[in-house]
């Protein structure tokens, strides 16, 4: 290895724009899905729905992927506007950090993904490990304060957003195109300057800097997990790139498939558009310990065939 | 001001995607699985900003009657700019276009350093052998998109498999030459034939004499999960740009490189061509 880090502003700008022509359409679609919540999902509905039951609640939530399946770049804005609607803390934190996930798609994608390195294995333990990192968080989450959590603009009681609406269909309308104009533009600037951090290190660092880490699990798992918060890739696709990491456990890519979706480059910033940044804090190191201390000691062994 | 400018960052990031659908150059970023996305996200900006357009002259009748406060937490759109928003306008504005501008639509040599070449097909599990076919590669007198390499399913495996060219040289992918490398049969039908491959060129750093790389990328997503494929090509290196295109011609051979067998090309021929249109391999 000749050097650890070659800057390029051509590859920079080209793998940046690779980068935002792929993730600006499942944006749209989250802003869309916000507009039709804004529109046609009063409170009072969404309290019908969920269960009385915290617990329950949570383990919905983080099921709700399944159903409703959201990329982490189109998620956030989700989730603002559940929790304008008086969604529980806890409910939307569980279905935020499970949803890229635990969702289908993520599912077939890990299993053609690791063809011969035990694909069944990898794609069962990669959603039941999101799932429970998702749960627990939620869970943790739960006995937060809302200001504590939250940005000063979203903190309303939970359900307590309810009231009538007098406005004619024009005017619901105008706002909702308000509404959802404002949300693309908000989550738009921190996906691009998340893209843009994410993107430097992508295409100027030598990633051979961290095969020597490969050889001790304890390494090779916070490696990997620091390795998949830079690159900042999207769930459909990261296992493809974790299953190239040949010479590492498959406990460190586990890691990087369940840590990468909620932890990431450009997530820390999309995230600054719902949470405070203290919050941000917490998430991000409470989210790294549980994922490190499930995959460095839990006994998951080298799958294979 | 605000409301101009809320239009105009519309109309560019979706006049940008539609763009980049309409002149064909989202083939060199996206797989193209991802591209009618492209092309649905254009179209709905522009509609988002002509509805923006209109939503933002309307005016919300208020609820000062009833004292309650729905839809009023929205920013007027035509208030005053404060330094936050002129940052969030210079974010969303600049570094779009700057991109669009700069990129030249493949890596560099930086990146394939960066990244290291793949030389073991393992290491992408979701890769397939080509199917022999280079429909998007320049043909033989240059052109692009003209050659008929159509694969008939009922040929059996093996070279037959692939097309040959007007010089008898098999013509395959890198790809090919690394599953063969893995294939005992295949490698044993591949082992001393002429083939020829297109790809980029990449000398040693240096100057180091003893040949030079063949690249080229595959991709699972989009150019951000590229990885360069190299295949080593023995022979003395040229005169062609770094990370230029060029198809080579030569000898295939497989090699053992600490136990495991790569394919390497002794150079007959070497020609620079175009681009082809789609540079990826999936």
């Amino acid at each position: 290895m000749d050097h650890w880090f070659w800057f390029s502003l051509p590859d920079f700008a080209y793998s940046f724009l690779s980068v935002v022509l792929e993730g600006v359409p499942f944006i749209l679609m989250g802003v869309a899905l916000s507009g039709v919540i804004d529109v046609f999902l009063p409170p009072r509905v969404l309290a019908r729905l969920l269960p009385r039951n915290a617990a329950a609640g949570i383990l919905l939530g983080g099921a709700l992927g399944a159903v409703l399946p959201m990329c982490e770049c189109g998620i956030v804005v989700v989730i603002r506007r559940l929790l304008q609607k008086g969604l529980p803390l806890s409910n939307a934190m569980a279905y935020m950090l499970a949803a890229p996930v635990v969702n289908p798609i993520v599912a077939v994608s890990t299993y053609a993904a690791f063809r011969g390195q035990g694909p069944l294995e990898m794609m069962l333990c990669r959603i039941g490990l999101s799932f429970a990192v998702a749960v627990i968080m939620a869970g943790l989450v739960y006995f937060l304060r809302r200001g504590f959590v939250l940005r000063p603009d979203l903190v309303l009681p939970e359900g307590k957003d309810e009231h009538h609406d007098h406005r004619s269909g024009r005017e619901k309308a105008a706002a909702a195109v308000r509404a959802a104009t404002g949300d693309f533009l908000d989550v738009t600037v921190f996906f691009v300057l998340g893209a843009a951090v994410a993107t430097l290190f992508n295409t100027s660092v030598n990633q051979q800097v961290i095969m020597p880490l490969a050889e001790d699990r304890a390494l090779a798992v916070g490696s990997m997990m620091a390795l998949a918060s830079l690159l900042s890739l999207c769930s459909t696709s990261d296992a493809f790139v974790a299953a190239t990491f040949t010479a590492f456990p498959s406990a460190s890519k586990l890691a990087f498939l369940v840590f990468g979706p909620v932890v990431d480059l450009k997530l820390v910033f999309i995230y600054g558009l719902v949470f405070r940044k203290r919050f941000i804090v917490f998430l991000v190191a409470g989210l790294a310990i549980l994922v490190f201390v499930l995959c460095a000691f839990l006994p998951i062994p080298n799958f294979r065939g | 001001m605000k409301r101009v400018l809320t239009l105009i960052t519309l109309l560019l990031w979706g006049g940008t995607m539609l763009y980049f659908w309409w002149s064909g150059r989202i083939a060199s970023y996206l797989h193209p699985q991802f591209h009618p996305y492209v092309l649905a996200a254009g179209a709905g900006l522009l509609l988002l900003a002509a509805l923006w357009w209109w939503a933002s002259r309307e005016t919300d009748a208020g609820c000062g009657e009833c004292g309650c406060h729905h839809g009023h937490d929205e920013e007027p759109p035509r208030s005053r700019l404060s330094a936050g928003a002129v940052f969030a306008f210079v974010v969303l504005l600049l570094p779009l276009s700057a991109a669009a501008f700069i990129s030249p639509s493949q890596f560099g040599e930086a990146m394939v350093m960066n990244r290291g070449i793949v030389t073991d097909i393992s290491q992408l599990p979701s890769a397939e052998i080509s199917g022999g076919g280079w429909e998007d590669a320049p043909a033989w007198d240059g052109s692009v998109g003209d050659v008929d390499m159509t694969w008939d399913e009922g040929q059996e495996e093996g070279v037959e498999y692939f097309t040959r060219g007007p010089d008898g040289s098999i013509q395959v992918e890198t790809l090919d030459l690394l599953f063969a490398a893995q294939e005992p049969g295949l490698r044993e039908e591949f082992e001393n034939q002429r083939v020829s491959i297109l790809g980029q060129y990449v000398p040693p750093r240096g100057g180091a004499e003893g040949g030079f790389n063949l690249v080229r990328m595959f991709v699972v997503c989009c150019a951000a999960d590229a990885r360069p494929l190299g295949i080593k090509v023995t022979g003395e290196p040229v005169a062609v740009p770094r990370m230029g295109w060029v198809r080579i011609t030569g000898v295939a051979r497989f090699e053992d490189n600490g136990g495991l067998l790569e394919p390497v090309l002794e150079l007959e021929k070497i020609e620079e061509v175009e681009a082809p249109r789609e540079s990826f391999l999936y």
